[in-house]
């Protein structure tokens, strides 16, 4: 064998041990090789599905969606995606075309443009991307990380592990611990990949050492970049609300985040930048009732978080009743535009 | 664009399928001039219009050069060319630090005066193009190097892609007659290239980056952190920078020698050196010897009528080193970063002149606890300058120099696994790997298994321990 084959049999022999050893460690860690979109219901079996939730896991551990669609009445359904946007579940809110009516969560940690799902390359066409990139005038930096996604996703399909540092480390940690009969107790798991579970934990960040926290928002920060709230996502949501209005009633759920990832990560020019996306919206698809929860007097305090932008068990039983008061319009605290938010409507 | 960037593999690929097939003609010239023009144009317009100025002055003059026969002519035009480089440095690069300088000082005299703050924008490069340019024509002007004889091949030399952004700073007597000669990658070179490429690729995604974040929260505040975090801090740096740097460096070396072109070592084990000489000699080393060849000697051969002969070397060692640190960035804390290293040159080379004239007299030599003092010695001086170097102000320096030297417990504490792993591991990759051997020269050498199971580990590495989010690399903004 010549020079040249000799290398081309060297090359395939390396691809072929990364390709085992990926799949291997993939299999060890608990990293799924395909993406995560499952399917839950909530509510009355013997009903048709009339009400779909399109939210990312924030909209999961605010909302106890099982006592809401007992409380309504109606059968509800998702297709709940971790870490996932508005440009995701506007992919997904096609199948569900039977739906009345929609439940949107948004937060100011789902509606940053920087935070990227990683899922989005499965979920989202690339054309569908590059002309919502191109629409919103995208600098070259965003487009080249978003792109840089979809290599990542393809490059996925062939070694899982592509692009789930954090999950690896952390998974091999846990794995090297439980080995030595103990669990880790007290640090990250660093899934960035937050499960979709129904169950809010219990765990609270103000209970978290000091360094803990701090690692959370060095970790965060690399990973969410400059904040911004008018690019692709944003026009997603537009359109998921267009849609939504079209099938029936909308409603968005406004999610609060604790007070450590407002100070550690955002400025207060985010913060209005987030205001001034919401306000666009609302003036975009006009009829569509916004219940804001995150004014909800000190819910963005850390003892009612299980991390930086997940409400725990604590903080979901004041907001999950809360969201059902103000949507029978019981306490129409705070609601935007001149909507006022009724059961009625919501049905 | 960049060697992470998404489009760089895609852009490498049709490059050497290109250069396959004009292989051997006068094209190969005008291929990798039009390759490594796009790499400039993807970075910065301004950049690249300045690299075509600054290679078509430096050529003109090359050749003028060489053909004048009047010291005198010679002279000026060495002198027009420096101007046109170091001028184009200073401006771009320097403009507000010497203008805030100017500033400072008419206000210390009690002339306070407004200076104007202008954002030019850092064109990509300009730092290792200008130096490249600079070598080329005071090495012909001394004749140690023929000037080149087509301005294609010249340009191609100075904008070439692999080195463009962040060296290795090779010289044109280096890397010119490889272009010339249009040399062909064997199927070693292409091995020994994707070696160095996945090496590099694993020495950034997966240490420098993953180790990044965590430095950059430790040293945006030094001051609500307790010393054990800011030692860590420090450490994670020193590990980010190297990881960083010698690994876009592995990276160049790779691409270029998959196109058949070697590019001079950049890096060779620098921590493991017993001295701060020896630590020079290993870090950054086209960078060291530049400044050696072109400040230092020439300072050294200007000033040998001083008196105090170990003065005057220690004054330009001093000096040297100041510009080497200035040249890493405008700002004080470079320039003091290299003067620190200068000092620890000079001492170093007080030291090694006692040493020698003890070993003359019969004294004992250095022991093996000698040696691991020294080497301890030498990286306490590398970490503490890399604090300077790395600290947004002199203010936040001094907080963090303070609080780590006081040993202050009053502070948060922060753990980072990822730093602690990183470092473990640059550690035994120090300890273990002989500091004077190229493991990935001698790989190639290996049997297939070997080769195939030590490319598959370091692929294995990357896929599972590569960042996601890519830092920009660290040189490239100096």
């Amino acid at each position: 064998m010549g020079a040249k084959g000799r290398l081309v049999g060297i090359v395939f022999s390396a691809l072929a041990l990364v390709w085992l050893g990926t799949h291997v460690l993939a299999a060890l860690v608990g990293i799924p090789t395909r993406v995560a979109t499952g399917h839950k219901r909530y509510g009355p079996s013997d009903r048709p599905v009339k009400a779909l939730i399109s939210g990312s896991s924030l909209t999961y551990s605010a909302i106890d969606w099982a006592s809401v669609a007992d409380r309504l009445g109606m059968a509800i359904e998702s297709w709940p995606v971790p870490g996932s946007s508005p440009a995701e579940w506007e992919q997904l809110q096609r199948r569900s075309p039977q739906v009345t009516t929609t439940f949107v969560g948004v937060s100011l940690y789902d509606l940053n443009e920087v935070s990227v799902c990683e899922f989005r390359a499965n979920i989202v066409p690339i054309r569908q991307t590059l002309e919502d990139l191109r629409a919103a005038r995208a600098d070259v930096s965003f487009v080249r990380r978003m792109l840089n996604w979809y290599s990542l996703t393809w490059l996925r399909s062939v070694f899982p592990t592509v692009g789930m540092s954090d999950r690896v480390i952390f998974g091999l940690r846990d794995k090297g611990l439980s080995l030595l009969g103990r669990r880790n107790e007290s640090d990250d798991t660093g899934a960035a990949l937050q499960v979709v579970a129904d169950e809010a934990p219990t765990e609270r960040v103000s209970d978290w050492p000091e360094g803990r926290l701090l690692r959370r928002l060095a970790s965060m920060r690399a990973n969410q970049g400059r904040p911004w709230f008018a690019g692709p996502k944003h026009q997603s949501l537009i359109r998921l609300l267009r849609r939504a209005r079209e099938q029936g009633a909308v409603v968005v759920l406004v999610l609060p985040v604790s007070g450590p990832f407002q100070e550690g990560i955002l400025q207060p020019a985010d913060t209005s930048a987030y205001e001034t996306s919401l306000s666009e919206v609302e003036r975009a698809v006009p009829g569509v009732i916004w219940v804001r929860l995150d004014d909800i007097a000190g819910i963005t305090s850390a003892e009612y978080y299980s991390d930086l932008v997940h409400l725990n068990s604590y903080g979901r039983s004041i907001v999950s009743p809360e969201f059902m008061r103000r949507l029978r319009g019981d306490e129409p605290t705070r609601v935007t535009g001149d909507v006022r938010v009724t059961s009625q409507r919501a049905r | 664009m960049t060697f992470t960037s998404v489009e760089f593999p895609l852009f490498l690929s049709l490059l050497l399928l290109l250069q396959h097939a004009v292989r051997r003609s006068a094209l190969e010239t005008y291929l990798l001039l039009l390759g490594s023009y796009l790499f400039c144009v993807s970075g910065s317009l301004t950049g690249t219009l300045l690299v075509f100025t600054t290679s078509l002055v430096d050529y003109t003059v090359g050749r003028r050069i060489h053909a004048a026969e009047d010291p005198g002519l010679r002279k000026r035009w060495l002198l027009a060319s420096l101007a046109c480089n170091l001028g184009i440095l200073a401006f771009f690069k320097y403009a507000n630090f010497l203008m805030g300088a100017v500033g400072s000082m008419a206000g210390t005299m009690g002339m306070p005066m407004s200076v104007p703050h202008v954002d030019f924008g850092l064109p990509p490069g300009i730092s290792y193009f200008t130096f490249t340019g600079v070598s080329y024509v005071v090495d012909v002007y001394y004749g140690r190097l023929d000037p080149s004889r087509r301005f294609a091949e010249y340009a191609a030399h100075v904008a070439y892609f692999p080195k463009f952004l962040a060296g290795p700073i090779a010289r044109a007597g280096d890397v010119l007659p490889q272009l010339t000669a249009h040399v062909r990658a064997s199927a070693r070179d292409f091995e020994v290239g994707l070696a160095y490429f996945l090496l590099g690729a694993v020495k950034k995604l997966a240490i420098a980056d993953q180790v990044a974040p965590h430095v950059g929260l430790i040293f945006s505040d030094p001051g609500q952190f307790d010393a054990l975090t800011l030692l860590q801090g420090a450490i994670g740096y020193s590990v980010q920078i190297y990881c960083d740097f010698s690994g876009y460096s592995d990276m160049a070396i790779g691409c270029a020698r998959m196109m058949g072109v070697r590019l001079p070592q950049n890096f060779a084990m620098p921590y493991s050196a017993t001295s701060i000489a020896e630590f020079w000699r290993r870090w950054h080393i086209t960078l060291s010897n530049w400044f050696r060849d072109y400040v230092f000697l020439p300072l050294e051969i200007a000033t040998r009528a001083a008196r105090f002969p170990s003065l005057r070397v220690s004054a330009n060692l001093l000096l040297t080193m100041a510009l080497c640190g200035l040249w890493h960035g405008a700002a004080w804390t470079f320039v003091l970063w290299g003067a620190l290293h200068g000092a620890a040159l000079a001492c170093n080379r007080a030291w090694t002149a006692r040493t020698a004239r003890r070993r003359r007299t019969g004294q004992r030599a250095g022991s093996s606890l000698g040696t691991l003092a020294s080497r301890l010695l030498t990286l306490g001086v590398v970490v503490g300058g890399w604090i300077i170097f790395r600290a947004e102000s002199w203010a936040m320096a001094e907080v963090y120099l303070l609080r780590l030297v006081r040993f202050s417990t009053d502070g948060m504490r922060m753990l980072s696994p990822q730093i602690v792993v990183a470092t473990v591991v640059l550690i035994a990759a120090h300890l273990l790997v002989d500091k004077d051997r190229n493991w990935v020269e001698q790989l190639a050498e290996g049997g297939v298994p070997a080769r195939a199971a030590a490319y598959g580990t370091l692929g294995l590495v990357l896929c599972a321990f590569g960042a996601s989010e890519i830092v920009p690399f660290l040189y490239s903004g100096f």
